[in-house]
């Protein structure tokens, strides 16, 4: 049998305040890492910062003024044009619908000007499939996405094929980061703030809690913790730096506590229940997967359990176009494009589980 | 010169190819949602009755607004991908402009049209053009006004011109001026896509360009000071 042909394909993101374009050439059955040739993303961050966070309408607006302009640039970078392309994928849902709506009708003008195959995919499937997209990483394997709005354990069986173990009862875990940052006037973005002002901070200085791990299963809770933090900073104005950073190392401490507990058990579930043969592979995804001490963390869980840990670039753990357009390559690769991609509709809301 | 019009901004759907003036083909619905699935098949449905593809098309017109922000941008980013891909010039005219140019080409007699999309809130999105034979053009950009602003603005133009109003506001704007002399009300409510594209043929792409047009702002608050604590459940449990 001859070697699978390599496809290119354009991806678009534009699901929360990134606006985002990248082409990617590669194939799953090549057994060789995918070549990104280009990803052009930009940001939204002084839109949304005087806000402390991202603002629906606003992130809309930034998308319809920019997105051409990126997915130009994307195109310039990789050196092609339209017709070199096998297919365009954008993110679909689930997302802020109105910068869900501005790339995926974007991408179906693109489409049905090229005369290209449309390809809407679910952002979270981009995120589950990154891995995927870096290196060979054979289904099944366990999966930790953690973004700003998703944080959930899942198992991916297949492209399409998702079952999620357990997730977020409250706020998603990014969620809780960002809450935490703007209750300390750190700013917007509120992730990397933390994690930076953590750095010089006690982790052990405050007790905060962690919620919900007194019950099996493997959902997450996040809302008590955020509580916590509020009670323990008191008269925010009053806060000494040194109070802050500890308040930061604190919380940081108490996520890397509660995701270590979860991912464990989480493992040994996968690997009594679903066993696969070819080893034991834990993958950390979104953007909270930039975390440096959350990675070292879920590092020496996976070391413990004898699994392989699997974390993309900080670069494609964010939202990004890359990882759209992997996720639509494989499914351009096994054919699985739902019937009439021209008339489907953008989704705020679409489950990793649901079949598209 | 062959124009794709496309119109998404309001309570309808349409799309229409136009060549050097006369209309190839076209479709029209009203619909409150769900353009963001039919627009792409009703293009792809409007080319074939019109017996061109794409690569046929010189130029996209889209109506930029005012409207609701969702459909505003359903047909704009469609359009500029679309365009993109195409490599030709894309236009934004407005949607009261597309429905002033239609009121003008079905309603003779008329020096001035005023054309006003009910915005909700007592609000209405209104642009007054002035007739002059076939053509009409804007006498200012347009606005965002008080129900009662607008009809004291009508009644003020009728005092020296017969007026043709348009759009979902002229209904209660002919209720609150009663039947004055002068007053015609054209019955369109909704843009159609075939005068988007007549207009946008005429258009400078350079002057024109396909930016959403918002007349109000995106609504976002900025934060104020953190909010008082509530009563403590417990003291603050510190270690060390």
């Amino acid at each position: 049998m001859s070697a699978p042909k390599a496809l290119t394909v354009l991806g678009i993101e534009t699901s929360c305040d990134e606006t985002a374009a990248a082409i990617v050439r590669g194939h799953p059955d090549l057994g060789e890492p995918a070549a990104i040739l280009s990803n052009v993303i930009a940001q939204q961050i002084e839109e949304h910062a005087p806000f402390g966070g991202v603002v629906p309408e606003l992130a809309a607006r930034a998308h319809i003024s920019h997105l051409d302009a990126v997915i130009a640039r994307a195109l310039a970078d990789a050196g092609l044009a339209l017709k070199d392309l096998d297919a365009i994928a954008a993110t679909a849902g689930p997302g802020l619908i109105g910068g869900v709506i501005v790339g995926l009708m974007t991408a179906k003008g693109l489409a049905l000007g090229a005369g290209k195959q449309l390809i809407p995919v679910n952002h979270l499937e981009g995120h589950a499939l990154t891995a995927r997209l870096i290196g060979p990483c054979p289904f099944p394997y366990l999966l930790l996405l953690v973004s700003g709005g998703h944080s959930a354990f899942v198992v991916v069986e297949g492209v399409g094929r998702c079952r999620i173990l357990g997730e977020t009862i409250d706020d998603a875990v990014g969620e809780s980061f960002d809450k935490t940052a703007k209750l300390l006037g750190l700013g917007f973005p509120g992730g990397p703030a933390v994690e930076e002002l953590a750095r010089s901070g006690n982790p052990r200085a405050y007790a905060f809690p962690r919620p919900l791990l007194d019950r099996d299963g493997f959902d997450l809770s996040l809302a008590g913790l955020k509580t916590a933090v509020r009670y323990a900073a008191g008269d925010v104005l009053l806060l000494t730096d040194e109070a802050r950073a500890n308040i930061c190392a604190s919380f940081q401490e108490a996520v890397a506590a509660i995701l270590e507990t979860r991912a464990s058990a989480a493992l040994e579930h996968f690997a009594a229940q679903v066993a696969p043969e070819n080893g034991l592979r834990f993958v950390v995804a979104g953007g909270v997967a930039s975390n440096s001490l959350l990675r070292a963390r879920l590092q020496a869980v996976c070391n413990r359990k004898g699994a392989n840990f699997i974390a993309p670039p900080a670069k494609l753990c964010t939202d990004n176009g890359a990882m759209i357009a992997w996720a639509g390559l494989e499914r351009l690769a096994r054919g699985a494009i739902p019937p009439d991609a021209l008339s489907f509709a953008p989704r705020a809301r679409w489950p990793l589980d649901e079949a598209a | 010169m062959r124009v794709l019009g496309l119109d998404t901004a309001l309570g309808a759907l349409s799309v229409a190819v136009v060549e050097d003036g006369r209309v190839l083909a076209a479709a029209f619905e009203e619909m409150v949602r769900g353009q963001a699935e039919l627009l792409a098949p009703m293009v792809a449905r409007v080319l074939q009755d019109a017996g061109i593809d794409c690569a046929a098309l010189d130029r996209i017109a889209v109506t930029t607004g005012p409207g609701t922000f969702t459909g505003q941008r359903v047909g704009l980013a469609f359009a500029r991908g679309l365009a993109l891909s195409r490599d030709v010039p894309c236009v934004g005219v407005t949607t009261l402009h597309a429905m002033a140019h239609e009121a003008h080409a079905r309603v003779p007699g008329a020096a001035i049209h005023v054309a006003a999309s009910d915005a909700r809130r007592s609000e209405a999105y209104a642009q007054m053009f002035a007739a002059h034979g076939e053509n009409i053009s804007a006498m200012s950009a347009p606005v965002l006004l008080s129900h009662d602003a607008l009809i004291a603005r009508v009644r003020e133009l009728l005092m020296a011109h017969r007026v043709v109003v348009s759009g979902t506001a002229s209904a209660f704007i002919a209720a609150a001026l009663g039947n004055v002399p002068g007053l015609a009300v054209s019955g369109i409510t909704q843009p159609h896509a075939r005068h988007v594209a007549l207009i946008g043929a005429a258009l400078d792409p350079a002057t024109s360009p396909p930016l959403p047009l918002y007349l109000r702002e995106a609504d976002a608050k900025l934060p104020g000071p953190p909010k008082p604590l509530p009563a403590k459940p417990s003291p603050a449990r510190r270690r060390s």
